[in-house]
């Protein structure tokens, strides 16, 4: 029995020509992609694997050319929390080591639980618009979509820092009750307020995500 | 000569003279293949659509879209005609480099010298 072949479709890379689509002004999608499929589409008969090459070398181009255009948004937002993490590394790093800074329980105690609750609290909907309008400037949504995609970071954002307070009051009253040895009340305070330091760190990048959506909203004609 | 009416850029007047030559078949991957093939001009698609818009922005061309193509994913053409203002404009960048060859002329060993 013969088998058959299945039929390939020959056309560009997928993932460079999405970027390339995601990347590009809506006015010039259809020329720009339509234009570099066409010249591909020849090439591609000739020299397949030269094809390909000329194919990511235009699409990246093209893509870098007009990011800073389209995308002006979403990079100066990354820009921004690059630079909150950076200099919260930076000062962490001359504080001391950087080791100090790191407890797995007081991890575990503020953001599983902000997570979990924040996922009840809201819809499936509303999370994929959160998260879908930090990178994608086109996205047009109606105001009751922003304000609940809003709503999202500002759940966590809250739920982030009021777990981290409980933190502090858990460790505190672990401390008051064994106060006898106080050689060991220096670590374990450091330790204790470690969940505030999470917390207040994870309600920053919630605040800037906040921020960005609440921008469209005012757009909008709050 | 007002602000508006400056001489055109080297890439500018090849690409405006592309889409003449081209007439109702200037879309972007034909005028880009003509300049690589009659000036070795291999230009990316981001660096002519980037021109072209500058010029469309300049009024010295119009773009309509065309025909949707099975080669081309199912996507539009986007079609450039030469305004009356960028006739205008490639014939005073003409003038103005014919009136300053005027004199010279290029030999092989001496470069540019006066007639």
């Amino acid at each position: 029995m013969n088998s058959v072949n299945p039929i390939r479709r020959v056309g560009p890379p997928k993932l460079i020509e999405k970027f390339l689509h995601w990347s590009l002004p809506p006015e010039l999608k259809d020329p720009v992609l339509g234009d570099l499929a066409e010249e591909y589409l020849q090439l591609v008969a000739i020299q397949p694997l030269k094809a390909n090459y000329w194919y990511t070398r235009q699409a990246m181009c093209t893509s870098l050319q007009f990011l800073t255009k389209t995308k002006r948004g979403l990079i100066m937002f990354l820009l921004g929390i690059l630079v909150f993490i950076g200099i919260s590394l930076l000062a962490m790093i001359l504080g001391g080591e950087i080791s100090m800074y790191s407890n797995v329980p007081s991890f575990l105690m503020v953001i599983p639980p902000a997570l979990i609750i924040t996922i009840a609290a809201t819809s499936k909907e509303s999370r994929k618009n959160a998260f879908a309008l930090l990178i994608n400037e086109d996205l047009s949504l109606v105001k009751i979509e922003l304000r609940a995609a809003k709503h999202v970071f500002l759940t966590f954002g809250n739920l982030s820092l009021l777990m981290g307070w409980i933190g502090v009051l858990i460790g505190a009253i672990a401390m008051a009750s064994n106060i006898d040895d106080l050689s060991y009340f220096g670590p374990a305070f450091a330790v204790c307020i470690l969940t505030i330091f999470y917390g207040f760190f994870i309600k920053g990048l919630c605040y800037a995500a906040e921020s960005k959506i609440q921008f469209k909203i005012i757009s909008q004609g709050e | 000569m007002s602000d508006k009416e400056k001489f055109l850029g080297e890439f500018e007047q090849f690409v405006l003279l592309s889409i003449l030559k081209l007439g109702e078949n200037a879309y972007g991957s034909a005028i880009r293949i003509l300049l690589a093939e009659a000036v070795s001009r291999d230009v990316t698609i981001g660096a002519l659509y980037t021109t072209l818009e500058r010029l469309e922005k300049k009024g010295l061309l119009t773009s309509k879209m065309g025909e949707v193509t099975p080669e081309r994913g199912g996507r539009a053409k986007k079609y450039f005609t030469l305004t009356a203002q960028g006739n205008r404009a490639l014939k005073r960048s003409k003038d103005a480099l014919t009136n300053m060859w005027q004199g010279l002329s290029i030999c092989n060993q001496h470069g540019v010298s006066s007639r």
